[in-house]
């Protein structure tokens, strides 16, 4: 006998399905994959299959009549998370029905069903697709007859138990299947922010206080990469006790004079916001930022660029005399481009919390938080965007610097108009123009927490980096 | 992790079966072990529906079939489990190996529904269990009698008086 237990979960395998399922599916559980052709109902199942067979606890994947099998094994060898060895001592066993249930029919379905389920004594069990039965069954009472003593048996054999389906939202309230299954996980795709993407939703999960957002997803050669960062990406709490007893620890910048206006220094933890149109110095501001961390304090930094490639930023750092290429060399730096038109939001969320966490990163940078979240619409959405990155920052105790281009001479701080309340702090970049030259400036326009220079100060641009010039008007509190 | 979660059944049967066995002849064991079966399926029933409990029988028999061989003579009726089929074939079972055989259906059937109730009714059908006692075992008449008893064909002449 297979052991299962009530509190036991099944891990998917799936990146962070198992966080979106408060902790994996539970065992024993009756769940539909819904979804439309070709939204990765079947890969979703395969992954989960392949993740928990064991010559102890087998899998039995019926095909029924949605595709022949031959066709899903062929398929399925591109993905990593196939293994031949699976197949062969039987841990994961393919029997398409399909033939037979032709001939059969729904009315010796069950037998037909339960005799392998007695022959395997599976742990889990997948019918795709079990829509089938609905198109077999003569009525929709003979289609709830056959549902619930699917779900008896299956259960009575204490069988995790997947069955797919191409179930509209319509279904969900006239498919019997529906209430006699314990989840509900639905799979689809639409277009949004100006894209075609794929969403994955758990509908019902009973046992779980699972999530129930929509979260993108892609598949890739791994199978279902699930991006949940509403889920994945949360603010920890402050465990350090010297943090808690004698208050933050500050950081010091190491450019020019911006120490001198930063007052005591931006607390670890941080994200400031570097606004400013174009040509006013965000971009050389970040890269010095991250450049004289490593340099003259020791700090690990990354750069995230949605604009200029790594050699253009590397060969800008070097126009100023920074021996940048020196503290990539010694992992000291990291630089990463990633093109306007790659960026998926949610994908590179948690591309860049791996990174920084894998580099140990105390300085982040990121050019531009405008243009990683460009294709949003919806400032909602962009707020909870910006603050996702603030607490990837939080999160690592590091400084984070977001660059976001406003338009030239316009009164807002950023270019959504919503990024500014959730960051900690802001520094404004601006210029005017003098005569036939153009002067640039350097503001502290918000800082938590942090008594820090008042007003504009000149800012120039020269060989070695930004020289701000002091004009220390006032503190703010 | 199956050593877990049958331990709790298994120990309250061994107590069960220290208070209940000891002594009994096969058909008062069968007699026995019929009433406990009974007493699971009456107190699971009206919770549980007849196709679920009948499933959970169906399951524990096919699985204890593989380690008991003799249990394929076990048939499942609309009412629950005859073991009466195991006297008229008992010569070939050792009592002691038929006591671990009953023993282990009856943990098994504990275990599923336990398992697949979150042990929700477990306390009760341990109760239900406890309730059976050898008393009602011990009246059972011998092989021969029995045979008698279940054989409509004797019970019907016996009443005509054909002997």
């Amino acid at each position: 006998m297979k052991n299962t237990s009530q509190d036991e979960r099944v891990q998917t395998g799936v990146r962070n399905l198992d966080e979106v399922l408060s902790g994996g599916l539970p065992a024993g559980n009756i769940t539909v994959i819904a979804g439309t052709p070709g939204s990765g109902k079947t890969i979703l199942s395969q992954q989960i299959a392949f993740r928990n067979a064991t010559p102890e606890n087998r899998v039995i994947f019926f095909q029924t009549l949605s595709e022949p099998t031959a066709k899903t094994l062929r398929y399925l060898k591109q993905f990593s998370f196939y293994n031949p060895k699976k197949l062969e001592d039987g841990s994961i066993e393919y029997i398409d029905l399909g033939e037979i249930l032709r001939t059969v029919g729904i009315g010796d379905a069950i037998e037909l069903l339960m005799s392998h389920v007695k022959r395997v004594k599976p742990s889990i069990v997948i019918i795709d697709s079990f829509k089938v039965f609905a198109d077999l069954a003569k009525s929709n009472e003979e289609l709830r007859k056959f549902s619930y003593e699917v779900a008896i048996n299956l259960m009575g054999w204490e069988c995790t138990t997947l069955l797919l389906g191409e179930f509209n939202s319509q279904d969900l309230e006239t498919n019997p299947l529906f209430s006699i299954s314990d989840g509900i996980i639905s799979l689809k795709h639409h277009a949004e922010s100006g894209e075609e993407q794929r969403f994955i939703q758990v509908i019902k999960m009973r046992g779980t206080n699972h999530s129930r957002d929509e979260h993108t997803f892609l598949i890739t050669s791994t199978g279902l990469e699930i991006y949940a960062p509403r889920v994945t990406i949360r603010r920890l709490p402050l465990m350090d006790r010297h943090i808690k007893d004698n208050g933050p620890v500050r950081a010091k910048m190491g450019i020019s004079h911006l120490d001198s206006l930063l007052g005591e220094g931006i607390p670890y933890g941080s994200s400031i916001l570097v606004s400013g149109a174009a040509g006013t110095g965000k971009t050389l501001l970040l890269l010095e930022f991250i450049y004289y961390g490593a340099k003259k304090f020791g700090e690990k930094g990354i750069l995230f660029s949605f604009e200029e490639t790594v050699e253009r930023l590397v060969a800008n750092a070097k126009g100023m005399g920074w021996e940048i290429e020196s503290e990539i060399e010694k992992g000291n730096i990291e630089i990463l481009f990633i093109a306007q038109t790659d960026i998926l939001v949610e994908k590179h969320l948690l591309m860049m919390k791996d990174r920084i966490e894998k580099l140990g990163a105390k300085r982040i940078a990121i050019d531009s938080a405008s243009i990683f979240v460009h294709k949003v619409s919806d400032p909602q959405i962009v707020r909870e965007k910006i603050f996702q990155l603030g607490t990837i920052v939080q999160n690592a105790q590091a400084i984070g610097m977001f660059a976001t281009d406003i338009s030239y001479g316009s009164n807002t701080i950023s270019r959504f108009g919503v990024e500014e309340t959730v960051v900690d702090g802001v520094i404004l970049l601006s210029s005017t123009e003098s005569g036939v030259k153009r002067e640039r400036f350097i503001e502290i326009y918000k800082l938590r927490n942090t008594s820090h220079v008042d007003g504009k100060h000149k800012i120039q641009i020269k060989k070695g980096g930004i020289m701000i010039t002091k004009n220390l008007v006032k503190k703010k509190k | 992790m199956k050593g877990d979660r049958n331990k709790i059944h298994k120990e309250l049967i061994s107590l069960w079966e220290e208070q209940n066995t000891k002594d009994l002849r096969v058909e008062q064991l069968i007699q026995l072990y019929t009433n406990a079966f009974d007493a699971l399926i009456n107190r699971s029933l009206p919770t549980l529906s007849s196709i679920t409990v009948k499933v959970v029988l169906d399951r524990v028999l096919h699985e204890g079939s593989a380690e008991y061989p003799f249990f394929s003579q076990i048939t499942l009726e609309p009412r629950g489990l005859s073991l009466k089929a195991l006297i008229q074939k008992n010569t070939t079972i050792k009592i002691d190996e038929l006591k671990e055989g009953l023993s282990y259906l009856l943990v098994e059937v504990l275990t599923v529904i336990g398992s697949i109730t979150s042990d929700v009714l477990t306390d009760s059908l341990h109760k239900a269990i406890m309730q059976i006692n050898r008393e009602n075992a011990l009246n059972v008449k011998e092989v021969q009698n029995l045979r008698e008893v279940n054989d409509p064909k004797i019970s019907l002449a016996k009443k005509r008086g054909e002997r």
